[in-house]
């Protein structure tokens, strides 16, 4: 099972999916495509998967679609159990999402205007209201100009971006894509990705697309990577560069290359603070590594004659690591002194992480025996 | 929903109109040969009850062995119409006199097939104004009127007639030492038959001299009835007057069973009913191609839409309402190519063809009919639309 990230984020989760397992064929042909898949997506995220052709992104990817019946887990979208419902239900459920595919697929007899058209018709919204719509869309797209020409006479990224504006003509609360860019070149994939973020920022839609781009990874809230049907990681993009940054300014970890910060990064947990959260307790045994990526933390040594604070730190400042690295108990009461936000490393991967280093042992010596 | 499948099942019909032009161009040739296989069939029909239906009679009284006037009839005694005449309510009984024969061309001495239709001119049995105006001209001896709409071997002769000529013509009889010669006095109009070319009405005396047949000897016995008399009671009570020596037909009955006889007992019917389904059969292959090649191209289209939430009757409607367009429009111009093509046959064979109203609409139901089973049949094809395929 995945450890669950969560971003800071507001509201009732999107989807929120807990143990998802699916399995292909029947009998003895019988095989297992996902396996215990755990995932919550906030509303606004954009989230791309990643992995793999088989890795089992797109099966997951049409069970939040409620284009399958879920077999095994529990699936909420758009607060709506998907577990267990009728074909009927899950056709409903369908309307409420917004759906982006590879090939535009729009139809060829049909106009730009049309074609959103029959996103809007199928929820009952009048047409002269749709058609309103549809043209603003349009023109906020870029299109403004071509809202009466077919297919036919558009470009394949004005048609995709026609395709874009059908699935979100609605304003759903959750959009699925599937490789939205890989027909179109740079420039037109960069420019539809823009637009859905854009768009999903301003309506405050969630996204979930996947896609083997690397040109758009960096538009992404959360990259989720999955591989042989198991998420295998799962980051906060924005909090990942953070994490690193941090960690590359700390001496401990000056040496590391990007990608073990990566690792890292990968590995922490954000976690939310109050005023006088206790983090560390002197004299207890350090089981975790802590990294203040938001307000401030005091540190207090009680040296027999009560309590004295020493020290005040910021965003950017790690701490713990001493018990860790030599086994000591703690030597130090941390206390938070506002709301913010620390990033928490458990001891196990601390220890992977510090063993994985070929300069770990010089950098101790220098850290802790030289001083 | 109906609205918005219309306006799907119109525009994509229209978007491949060009590229469906073929098929369309094949539902048409379907529906033509409909008309033409009906027209025929129809006219054929027609053409069985063409002598029935000029005479005069309100009961027909045939032999017991009688099947239809498409050759000569079985003749039954003359005493049977003494009996009807008998019945209360019966008005007149006349004798008519059938025979199918030959007559020789005077161009090049072909035998060509005619009815010789016989009866007495005192007691005239045609409704036809024209020949009861002839009736003078019956009465001279080896004399004879003929149907100036008989086939076209008979051009010359009617042609003749027309300029104000009498022409003889021999009467071929394989047992006969001299052949008889008769003379053409005049014409009328009532139409040839299917089988037989032409036609000659002639005295009952006449008759007797060149064919043989004693008079007592009668082929239809045409009964009419006095004013308000029930033609189907009359028809059980000269029945049973007549006790079995012949059969009584009531004046739709008769007719009836002449078309009947056609439709049933001769392969012509079957033949043409043949050519229909051949019709309906091949109006809905191409019906099919058309919905297949819409479908074809959408299959994609139609799973986004399902993605969204549309339902599957929803795109069963649209190719429904795409199959009624197809039949409307490729209906129209066959109506108007098949009216042409009947005015051409019936001025090249002068059958009775007519575009009735009861076959319009019959072939129209019957093509939107074809366009609802070639409906059903693409739902298969329909049901290969999933939106999972849309997922790389």
């Amino acid at each position: 099972m995945t450890q669950e990230i969560r971003s800071a984020a507001n509201g009732a989760p999107i989807v929120e999916a807990r143990d998802v397992s699916h399995y292909f064929g029947d009998g003895e042909s019988r095989s297992q495509v996902l396996f215990q898949n755990t995932l919550t997506i906030d509303p606004g995220e954009m989230v791309i998967m990643t992995g793999p052709s088989g890795s089992g992104k797109t099966t997951l990817l049409t069970l939040i679609g409620a284009l399958r019946a879920v077999q095994e887990g529990q699936l909420n979208v758009l607060g709506t159990p998907v577990t267990g419902l009728t074909s009927a239900q899950l056709v409903k459920l369908r309307r409420e999402i917004g759906f982006i595919f590879q090939m535009h697929n729009l139809f060829e007899s049909l106009t730009a205007t049309e074609n959103i058209l029959m996103s809007t018709r199928i929820r009952g919204i009048p047409d002269d209201e749709g058609r309103r719509r549809a043209v603003a869309l349009l023109d906020r797209l870029g299109l403004g100009h071509r809202v009466d020409y077919k297919p036919r006479a558009l470009s394949g990224g004005q048609r995709q971006r026609v395709a874009v504006a059908r699935a979100l003509v609605n304003r759903p609360r959750l959009i699925l894509a599937d490789e939205p860019t890989a027909a179109l070149d740079k420039k037109s994939g960069q420019e539809v990705v823009n637009l859905m973020k854009e768009l999903a920022a301003t309506e405050g839609t969630s996204i979930i697309m996947v896609t083997h781009d690397h040109r758009i990874l960096d538009a992404a809230d959360r990259v989720v990577n999955m591989v042989d049907g198991r998420i295998v990681s799962n980051v906060l993009v924005q909090q990942a560069i953070a994490i690193c940054e941090f960690l590359k300014s700390i001496e401990l970890f000056s040496h590391f290359s990007v990608s073990e910060l990566g690792g890292i990064a990968d590995q922490m947990e954000a976690r939310v603070t109050r005023p006088g959260d206790v983090l560390i307790r002197q004299n207890d045994i350090g089981e975790e590594f802590f990294l203040v990526g938001r307000g401030t933390v005091s540190v207090h040594v009680d040296s027999g004659g009560g309590e004295q604070e020493v020290a005040v730190l910021g965003a950017g400042k790690a701490f713990g690591e001493r018990a860790l690295l030599t086994g000591e108990r703690r030597n130090a009461t941390v206390r938070c002194k506002d709301e913010g936000t620390i990033y928490v490393l458990d001891k196990e991967h601390f220890d992977a992480a510090i063993k994985a280093s070929p300069d770990f042992r010089t950098q101790m010596q220098r850290m802790y025996f030289n001083r | 929903m109906l609205s918005e499948t219309f306006f799907m099942a119109i525009r994509q019909l229209a978007h491949r109109a060009r590229g469906s032009l073929g098929m369309l161009a094949g539902v048409c040739v379907a529906i033509i040969l409909m008309f033409m296989q009906l027209g025929f069939r129809n006219a054929l029909y027609d053409s069985a009850v063409t002598i029935p239906e000029a005479v005069d009679a309100d009961l027909f009284i045939t032999s017991t062995i009688y099947e239809s006037l498409s050759a000569t009839p079985p003749w039954f005694p003359r005493t049977a119409l003494y009996q009807a005449q008998s019945v209360p309510g019966v008005a007149d009984v006349r004798s008519l006199y059938c025979y199918v024969g030959e007559l020789s061309s005077p161009r090049t001495n072909a035998k060509m097939s005619a009815w010789f239709l016989a009866f007495d001119p005192k007691r005239p049995v045609f409704r036809n104004a024209e020949i009861n105006e002839k009736l003078d001209l019956l009465k001279l001896p080896n004399s004879v009127l003929l149907d100036r709409l008989s086939r076209y071997e008979y051009e010359t002769l009617t042609r003749a007639v027309e300029q104000g000529a009498r022409p003889r013509i021999v009467v071929p009889m394989a047992s006969a030492t001299l052949s008889p010669v008769i003379t053409i006095e005049g014409l009328f109009s009532l139409g040839p038959s299917f089988f037989v070319d032409g036609l000659a009405i002639m005295n009952d005396i006449n008759f007797y001299r060149l064919i043989g047949v004693p008079l007592d000897r009668v082929s239809l016995g045409l009964v009419t009835l006095q004013p308000g008399v029930d033609p189907a009671a009359a028809r059980d009570t000269v029945a049973a007057a007549l006790g079995g020596t012949a059969k009584v037909f009531t004046r739709d009955e008769y007719l009836a069973a002449e078309r009947e006889f056609y439709a049933v007992r001769t392969p012509i019917g079957a033949i043409f009913n043949l050519g229909l389904v051949v019709g309906v059969v091949v109006g809905i292959v191409f019906i099919s191609q058309v919905l297949h090649s819409i479908i074809d191209a959408n299959l994609k289209e139609y799973a986004v839409l399902m993605a969204m939430g549309y339902e599957v009757r929803f795109f069963g409607l649209i190719v429904f309402e795409i199959s009624i367009a197809v039949s409307i429009v490729t209906f129209i111009p066959s109506v108007l190519a098949s009216y042409l093509l009947y005015s051409l046959a019936a001025d090249a064979t002068g059958l009775p063809l007519a575009l009735s109203v009861g076959s319009i609409s019959g072939v129209l139901g019957t093509v939107l009919g074809m366009g609802a089973l070639a409906s059903l049949l693409s739902m298969r094809k329909l049901s290969k639309a999933n939106p999972l395929d849309l997922f790389s």
